[in-house]
């Protein structure tokens, strides 16, 4: 159940996870000093007493635990989920290979493999479909066809530790351990620490009687990953074949433990495997959700992105991801109150982001918040002291709230990072709000002098 | 002229082909399979003994055994069956039934007049000669209470369970085998425990189990039991004192051999969704379980499969036994090569492809049998799911798939011939246990299996080979009668085959009554070596020849 994650951790090539990247790079709506200075007056006056009205209040229901939720229940939404966004978008690929992923997720194979040719039928450059339509073939123990989809992914230019990994195993599972080999072996030179690609190096190297070399592999990935129960047996086995039997002796003792953890309580009210079918449906259950909600905010109907993100969310509140997407689809909607939720919520989870304590700051002046924003971006100066987006915006807020001696102090520190033709140009405006005319002047005139 | 000049050298080329690879690519040789069992009178049908409530042992099918119960030199099969579960309405009662092979050909019912009626909820099956009376015994592991039958040598069966004290206790039995642990002529018995499955919890768990039912991990798993023969025909169960009842795991297809090469008896059990058991003989009976020490306990990738069955055979041809175990859909069966004459495994399923057809589905029986005579083994894989209803919960597998045969090419790597062997194999049923003998004594191996509540199927091999074979069939004296534990080398030409005589394999089943080598075109055998359990010294054969029936005894 896995490997929905792993699918969309590689697949960036599609539209799946632009939202959580957009908001981490582009924070929301810059606060401009036109903006700015044209604050409402309220946001100055009763900084001490926002205003309660009905904009300002979130209406959105929170979830604070994970959802208790039948099985069938939640197998039958995801489809459902799946079903309503190729209704909805049939010429959308991304549709598609979200279905695909929800009926690869509930183990039918046919559905899937129909709704991946569609998405590549539609768009056949993103790589994400050819890694599940190649994880899907090797499920149907189709190695061949498997291979040859996934060079498809080398040809578009893909290039990800999971890239080489899903190759090198498919070439393996084809029985072409040199093909294999080579193929990890590249995967290592692109990423050398990777704890997979390692392990399957280690793996092979083993199978082709290179025991010292496989020896070496296997524990580089130990020391980067920690003991797994994959490597653990792994390398038991390369150093009894050397005959290193004490040393393998001590790992086994290691690796029985491992083992032992992933058994099954048979004392349990809950049946184990249930337990562990459910746990890992509901892990999946998120990302599909989350993956729908992308679906749907790139084709622009906010309220089911905002459903969906909401249904992602109460798989696992304590999932940042949903929770960001969410952000931005309410703030695309104007909902500001509801993103201030969010947000705070955000930083609930995550409060050493300085990024989404702007962001919070950002939307509390949008709510004429100005004591909630000051608060805010001084603590995400505090995160993050050498980084100018956060002094900017302190910057811009000082000057709306005419406290030009503070507002200077940021843009200093502003400029010792960035000294930027546009920041000179806004310490000069505060000289000039100030009445400070000769003090702006001369600003304006040394940046001319060194940016004719 | 110039077609001339293209078909020699294509000759020569396919000439230097089949030589260097000791195998022949006609088409004459391809492996076929004919269906008779209704012909053959077998009409033999397994039930689940359930009403759909899904209880752990409908889910188990069950073993058969093939064994020369009758002593007149054909193998004759005992197919295992169940008993009720709750509610379950039927009156008629279920029995194990015994088929004897009257021809070769065809099979008649002789469960009431041997006396090996059994109405116990029978799981596996295994035969052996524990009181050396040239007699093939019979032990069921059940639901319940085991069951040791005696053979009377007159075409009948006592049960001696009680007398031999061996029963034990109410469990859930799987996979048996008899062993002689140390080497003092009589066999032992071990038995491979599942888990303590109760109803009560079964209820607990099930109206909350979607979409599967309550499984294995679900129960606590049971220790297995090594019962030692006293010689007097009785046993004493020395589980604990021989270190066997230190470990537990969901046991289900075991095997015994000397995986180790320390010239004594260990065994192999392999465990569903926990790692498989490997105890291995210190010589003087006690054992230590070193599954993940020699490589067998968990696949590649570290996994505790859901394996079932298992066998072993020289896979590659370097003189060393590996295993195959097959195993639950999305899991690769796992061929065990053994890379070392001390027993050190590496699994190696996908550089030998082995299973690659069966990857999405559940397998179950398995055996590793010479179908072609070509001089490698081949292996028959048994497949289907456990749930009725598995389409709709796993698409790309049913509860009905038909069964694999994987060809051995020169000993590297395997293909799979399911396509070509002939519909026999076409009929998609959900099979559990598999017994793989020469019942028509042609040369060629049958195959024989039980499907889970379905009708079971008789296979004969009708390979159209020119190829030549030799079966084996050892008799101990001062050793155990059946030679359980013998090792055998045979030498033609360059080739050289091993093989150990191996007692209960494949899904909780037992067959490889006579040792089977096929021989390609050699001509003849240079030479049969053959090691008796316990015994360092070989006994040495020369000049043998092929195509027949031969029968070794211990000088």
């Amino acid at each position: 159940m896995g490997r929905l994650l792993k699918l969309l951790l590689v697949g960036l090539g599609c539209t799946a996870l632009i939202i959580v990247v957009a908001i981490y790079l582009t924070p929301l709506p810059e606060i401009e000093p036109e903006s700015a200075v044209s604050l409402p007056e309220s946001a100055l006056e009763g900084r001490n007493a926002p205003i309660q009205s009905t904009a300002q209040i979130a209406t959105i229901a929170l979830p604070d635990v994970a959802q208790e939720i039948p099985t069938r229940q939640l197998q039958d939404e995801l489809r459902a989920a799946a079903t309503e966004l190729v209704e909805l978008f049939p010429g959308d690929a991304g549709s598609w290979h979200v279905a695909a992923q929800v009926e690869f997720e509930l183990l039918q194979s046919e559905k899937a493999e129909e709704y991946w040719n569609k998405c590549l039928g539609l768009q056949p450059r993103h790589f994400g479909p050819y890694l599940g339509m190649a994880e899907l073939l090797t499920s149907k123990g189709r190695f061949e066809d498997a291979i040859a989809v996934l060079k498809n992914v080398f040809a578009l230019g893909g290039s990800a530790p999971e890239v080489f990994l899903k190759l090198g195993e498919a070439y393996e599972n084809q029985g072409l351990l040199e093909n294999a080999l080579e193929t990890f072996t590249l995967g290592i030179q692109a990423f050398p620490d990777d704890p997979d690609l390692l392990a399957g190096l280690g793996r092979l190297q083993s199978q082709s009687n290179k025991l010292p070399e496989a020896e070496a592999s296997l524990k580089r990935a130990i020391a980067i990953r920690g003991e797994t129960q994959q490597l653990l047996s792994s390398l038991v086995v390369v150093l009894m074949r050397q005959e290193k039997r004490d040393e393998a002796a001590a790992l086994r003792t290691s690796l029985q433990q491992l083992v032992s953890k992933s058994s099954g309580d048979t004392t349990s009210n809950d049946s184990a495997f249930q337990k562990a079918y459910d746990a890992a449906l509901r892990r999946s259950g998120y990302r599909i959700f989350e993956s729908c909600a992308n679906a749907f905010y790139q084709n622009h109907r906010l309220d089911l992105a905002e459903k969906y993100f909401l249904r992602a969310i109460q798989q696992d509140p304590k999932i940042v991801s949903g929770w960001v997407g969410l952000s931005e689809v309410l703030l695309k909607q104007q909902k500001y109150a509801d993103v201030n939720a969010v947000l705070r919520r955000i930083i609930e989870l995550e409060p050493n982001n300085a990024v989404y304590h702007i962001n919070l700051a950002s939307v509390a002046l949008k709510l004429n918040d100005v004591q909630a924003s000051e608060s805010a971006l001084k603590k995400a100066v505090a995160l993050d002291t050498h980084a100018s987006l956060a002094h900017l915006a302190l910057a811009k807020l000082y000057i709306a709230t005419k406290k030009f001696d503070l507002a200077h102090q940021s843009l200093d520190s502003v400029l010792a990072v960035d000294p930027s033709p546009d920041v000179i140009r806004l310490k000069s405006e505060v000289y000039a709000a100030e009445g400070k005319s000769e003090q702006a002047a001369e600003l304006l005139k040394t940046l001319r002098s060194t940016q004719p | 002229m110039n077609l001339a000049r293209w078909i020699l050298p294509t000759a020569v080329l396919w000439l230097l082909s089949s030589s260097v690879s000791g195998q022949s690519t006609s088409k004459v040789d391809a492996i076929r399979f004919v269906d008779i069992t209704e012909a053959s009178g077998v009409n033999y049908r397994h039930q689940d003994g359930g009403t759909g409530q899904r209880f752990l042992p409908e889910h188990m099918g069950a073993g058969l055994a093939s064994f020369d119960a009758d002593g007149d030199g054909l193998l004759d099969i005992y197919f295992l069956n169940v008993a009720r579960l709750p509610d379950w309405k039927p009156s008629f009662e279920l029995s194990n039934r015994y088929f004897r092979n009257r021809d070769g050909n065809v099979f008649g019912d002789f469960t009431a007049a041997s006396g090996l009626t059994e109405l116990s909820y029978s799981l596996g099956v295994t035969a052996g000669d524990y009181d050396n009376d040239g007699f093939q015994d019979i032990y069921v592991s059940n639901f319940g209470p085991n069951r040791l039958f005696h053979n009377n040598g007159d075409g009948t069966f006592s049960d001696t369970t009680d007398q031999c004290g061996v029963g034990d206790g109410i469990k859930f039995g799987a996979g048996a085998t008899f062993l002689d642990i140390d080497d003092d002529g009589d066999l032992e018995i071990f038995v491979g425990n599942y888990v303590t499955f109760d109803f009560d919890r079964h209820y607990l768990l099930a109206p909350k189990a979607y979409p599967y039912s309550p499984g294995p991990r679900d129960y606590p798993a049971l220790a297995d039991t090594l019962f030692l023969n006293n010689g007097d025909g009785t046993f004493l169960d020395i589980s604990h004192d021989a270190g066997i009842d230190a470990v537990a795991g969901p046991s289900m297809g075991v095997v015994s051999a000397d995986f180790d090469g320390d010239h004594d008896v260990d065994i192999f059990v392999a465990c569903d969704g926990e790692p498989n058991l490997l105890y291995v003989n210190d010589g003087l009976g006690k054992f230590s379980e070193e599954g993940i020490l020699a490589g067998l306990a968990l696949d590649s990738r570290g996994i505790a499969n859901g394996s079932m069955g298992v066998d072993v055979a020289d896979l590659n041809g370097d003189g060393l036994l590996d295993l195959l175990v097959t195993n639950y859909s999305d899991q690769l069966p796992e061929l065990f090569l053994n890379q070392s004459p001390g027993g050190i495994f590496e699994e190696s399923s996908r550089q030998t492809q082995i299973g690659s057809e069966v990857y999405p589905h559940v397998n179950w029986g398995v055996g590793l049998i010479d179908f072609d005579c070509d001089g490698d083994k081949d292996a028959f894989i048994c497949n289907g799911h456990l749930l009725e209803n598995a389409k709709e919960v796993e698409s790309r597998t049913d509860f009905g798939v038909r069964n694999s045969v994987m060809e051995n090419l020169a000993n590297k790597t395997f293909r799979s011939v399911s396509d070509s062997v002939g519909p026999a194999i076409f009929q998609a049923r959900s099979s559990r246990g598999a017994a793989f003998e020469d019942l028509n004594r042609d040369g060629l191996v049958d195959v024989v299996i039980l499907n889970s509540d379905s009708f079971a199927q008789v296979l004969m091999n009708t390979t159209a080979s020119t190829n030549n074979w030799l079966i084996i069939e050892l008799v101990g004296t001062s050793v155990n009668r059946d030679a359980i534990g013998a090792k055998v080398w045979l030498h033609s030409g360059e080739h050289v085959q091993f093989t150990e005589k191996v007692n209960g394999r494949g899904y909780q089943s037992h067959y490889g009554a006579a040792l089977h080598f096929g021989l390609g075109k050699s001509p003849h055998v240079d030479q049969i070596e053959i090691q008796w359990p316990g015994h360092l010294q070989k006994q040495v054969l020369r000049q043998v020849n092929v195509n027949q029936r031969l029968k070794i005894v211990q000088p």
